[in-house]
């Protein structure tokens, strides 16, 4: 691998932020249950504190920003990764049940659960014999 | 010149902002001990080493470990750091996977002036912070002198 690393990819938005500083995308893994969306966004160094996470319109937004505090006065002497806030944007399929949604953080990995609504899950439909 | 209040000294970005410049500065050219070219860019986990005064600071950006499964070991110079990641539930149909899982073991040198047999770790919001101070040896000590 060159000098360039291929850990954390910049995040890329249409919007720039107000503040200056690097912003990242998260790696994330989806699986999908019969009742639910499951998203895993690794977020190392980030806390419940710094955690925003938003729903507008079918738009999930995952924003996080980590604090310079950490670094008080060491200075870098050999470096293989930036820090950085993180952000990242999820068009949602329709049925989500926006109000169910739930979130956790723990050793920097978010947790999302969102529920699809009762009506769109997979129904047994019984068959009868005659 | 003028510049606006963003960019001043008292503004948090401000602070992030150098750290993310100190940190890519550093990238590109390592300085003193880790200089020496000895270590591998591109291997897991990366790391981060700082300093300040009272020793150094070793960082690893590793989350979601298996608290139990953490090791962080010293011997002569030498700290190593091994741990392991277990795969998601497994449950449904998986859309999309960009997180890594498995085990991993990585060993950092350092320099000579550092005791890493006093080091202290931590794993916090998933990162190792392991600080390792400088040893009794290299502190300057005070001799005294004896006059007849």
């Amino acid at each position: 691998m060159s000098n360039e690393l291929a850990v954390k990819q910049e995040a890329e938005t249409r919007e720039e932020n107000l503040q200056p500083g690097r912003t990242y995308a998260p790696n994330v893994e989806i699986r999908e249950t019969d009742d639910a969306l499951l998203l895993w966004a690794d977020l190392p160094g980030v806390d419940e504190a710094s955690l925003d996470i938003r729903l507008e319109d079918d738009v999930l937004q995952i924003n996080a920003g980590v604090k310079a505090d950490d670094y008080g006065d060491l200075t870098p002497v050999y470096t293989e990764y930036n820090v950085g806030s993180f952000r990242r944007s999820f068009r949602l399929p329709k049925a989500i049940d926006a109000a169910q949604i739930t979130a956790t953080i723990k050793h920097g990995v978010l947790e999302l659960r969102l529920p699809k609504p009762p009506e769109t899950q997979p129904m047994q439909i019984p068959i009868t014999v005659q | 010149m003028s510049r606006s209040i963003l960019m001043s000294g008292v503004n948090p970005f401000a602070r992030l902002l150098q750290v993310q410049d100190a940190l890519e500065s550093s990238r590109e050219a390592p300085s003193g001990w880790f200089a020496s070219g000895l270590f591998g860019r591109g291997t897991f986990p990366p790391v981060n080493i700082l300093r300040d005064d009272a020793g150094c600071v070793v960082r690893f950006e590793v989350p979601g470990l298996d608290p139990e499964a953490i090791s962080v070991e010293s011997q002569a110079q030498t700290i190593t750091v091994s741990g392991k990641r277990s795969q998601g539930e497994g449950a449904g149909t998986l859309h999309r996977n960009e997180r890594w899982s498995g085990e991993f073991k990585r060993s950092i040198e350092l320099p000579k002036d550092l005791a890493p047999s006093k080091a202290e770790a931590e794993y916090r919001n998933g990162v190792i912070s392991i600080r390792v101070p400088v040893s009794e040896e290299a502190k300057p000590h005070q001799i005294t002198i004896q006059a007849n």
